[in-house]
């Protein structure tokens, strides 16, 4: 069993199988080895996070492991298992964390699982709704506005 | 809004999104609008989704995509892209603008004192006993001047023999004509289009044209005992490499401990070596040293590491192989090589008696 403690001090004991999904962790075990009984610290998770990422973590463990990555191929959000799409039905701050945290924690499954959500939230809205959705601030002048309006939206699909 | 950082990473994830998404992105803020605009990412797009069919290339990668994409949409009109000069500023871009404009000569240290050997003239014993037994590297003056290479090769040249024939460079197969197009909008640029820009790297080239013709392996490096193993047993040893001011190799060690050389035809390569067992700061082998980590580019080494090494006890050779010039690079001494002009070489790799027993030992491990 490994000990992890977020950046707010919580702790929490999971399996090595489980630790292993991410590689920070796992490179992290495998300098310290065995012997070390200290918690693992992870300053940059808080405890709420973290505990998302063991969920997401627990429900893959049995996963088999991914097929060598066709380096060409480029990804589609399309193929999000049902599963992982319920997971992700959070508020968009802790969406963003949980992206933020599969960086740091290096967990490229979780990592694309996150940004795949995020395109999938893009989708079918218009420029003005994604900046509604987000947050974002239009600080285009209407020139600008102009330009890359037509610069951009000729090879939008349709 | 996520913050810069969240930005960065989806941009560094942007495989997930299709077009559609990115160009939507793009038009909502200025912020975006220049992160997913970075041109490195329309690279890694042209390249993904059109390998090496991707030419003509236009001015910028993301132009050469659009390009490409509309020969698929006739039905639309091109707009190509012409930048807007926006106010931003980003952690993240600013490293890598700086990596690709720092000027090559202050990047590189041009003037920096060389401490290798320059020699002409040599005689087989000569090389054997003052470098090849030792394992120490040198420059020959004499060599490369001699080869039909050295007289025909350049840019246009080459495009006019070997234009239409596909070679590799990094993770794609192109055809040479539309490296060339490429390679002459680096040119046009200064060496500041890209931080790492693509570098054509060919191991097929004797194959599959006549290229081989132009030039002579020097009688130094001509035992090459993986010749015994024939041709479809013996590693990967002979390539051309062509590559824009700031393209180059990072810190490595050439594999199955071969010793190697690498000729100049047009160009000059800065290069910096340390020898056997002396690893380079920010370089991290695994623990066989058959692969090696360094997380960070060619530019981004010279402006972090570089300074360093005043202050170490060993210092490595330092040197600029110009067009002519052959440097002999002996097995296990570590390299990294950066383009100051816009290079046309040669490499090869080979055994010879002096590095058998330790390629031996490596080949079978």
């Amino acid at each position: 069993m490994v000990k992890i403690t977020s950046s707010d001090n919580q702790e929490f004991t999971i399996s090595k199988e489980i630790a292993n999904q991410s590689v920070l962790i796992k490179n992290m075990l495998e300098d310290v080895g065995e012997s070390d009984d200290q918690p693992i610290p992870l300053p940059n998770v808080s405890g709420a996070i973290l505990q998302k990422v063991i969920e997401y973590a627990t429900m893959h463990k049995d996963d088999p492991p991914p097929a060598p990555e066709d380096e060409t191929k480029l990804k589609t959000s399309e193929d999000i298992e049902e599963r992982d799409k319920e997971f992700m039905q959070l508020d968009q701050g802790t969406m963003f964390e949980i992206i933020l945290a599969a960086n740091y924690l290096d967990m490229k499954n979780l990592l694309d699982l996150g940004c795949k959500t995020v395109a999938n939230m893009i989708k079918g809205k218009s420029v003005e709704e994604v900046r509604k959705l987000f947050n974002i601030v239009n600080d285009f002048t209407p020139e600008e506005e102009e330009q890359i309006r037509k610069e951009n939206e000729w090879c939008e699909d349709r | 809004m996520p913050d810069e950082a969240l930005i960065a990473l989806l941009i560094g994830n942007i495989e997930c999104f299709d077009d559609s998404d990115i160009f939507k992105l793009i038009r909502c803020s200025k912020a975006l609008y220049v992160m997913c605009n970075h041109d490195s990412v329309w690279r890694d797009r042209t390249i993904a989704r059109f390998k090496g069919d991707f030419g003509p290339f236009s001015n910028s990668w993301k132009n050469t995509y659009k390009t490409r994409l509309q020969k698929e949409r006739p039905d639309v009109e091109l707009v190509l892209d012409v930048p807007l000069k926006v106010g931003f500023y980003s952690d993240y871009l600013f490293s890598s603008w700086r990596c690709s404009s720092v000027p090559l000569n202050d990047l590189c240290r041009s003037n920096a004192p060389e401490n290798i050997d320059r020699r002409e003239g040599l005689t087989m014993e000569q090389f054997v006993e003052e470098y090849d037994k030792p394992g120490k590297p040198v420059i020959l003056t004499d060599v490369v001047t001699k080869w039909p290479a050295f007289k025909k090769w350049n840019m246009d040249y080459l495009e006019s023999t070997v234009g239409d024939i596909v070679f590799r460079a990094e993770s794609v197969d192109l055809p040479f004509k539309t490296y060339a197009a490429y390679a002459k909008h680096c040119r046009d640029n200064g060496g500041s289009f890209e931080e790492a820009p693509l570098y054509l790297f060919d191991k097929y080239f004797s194959a599959r044209t006549k290229l081989a013709d132009d030039f002579t392996v020097p009688e130094y490096f001509n035992q090459d005992l993986f010749q015994l193993l024939g041709a479809n047993e013996r590693p990967d040893y002979r390539w051309i490499i062509i590559g824009p001011p700031r393209s180059g190799s990072t810190f490595h060690l050439d594999p199955n401990s071969t010793s190697a050389w690498n000729a100049v035809i047009t160009g000059s390569k800065k290069w910096l070596l340390f020898p056997p067992d002396c690893v380079p700061p920010g370089v991290f082998p695994s623990a066989d040293g058959s692969e090696v980590t360094t997380p960070i580019s060619l530019a981004e080494w010279f402006l972090n590491h570089y300074d360093e090494i005043k202050r170490w006890p060993v210092k490595p050779i330092e040197c600029i192989c110009r067009a002519g010039e052959i440097i002999y690079v002996p097995r296990g001494w570590w390299h990294c090589v950066m383009n100051l002009e816009e290079s046309i070489a040669l490499t090869q790799n080979f055994v010879n008696d002096c590095n058998l027993s330790q390629v031996c030992l490596n080949t079978c491990a």
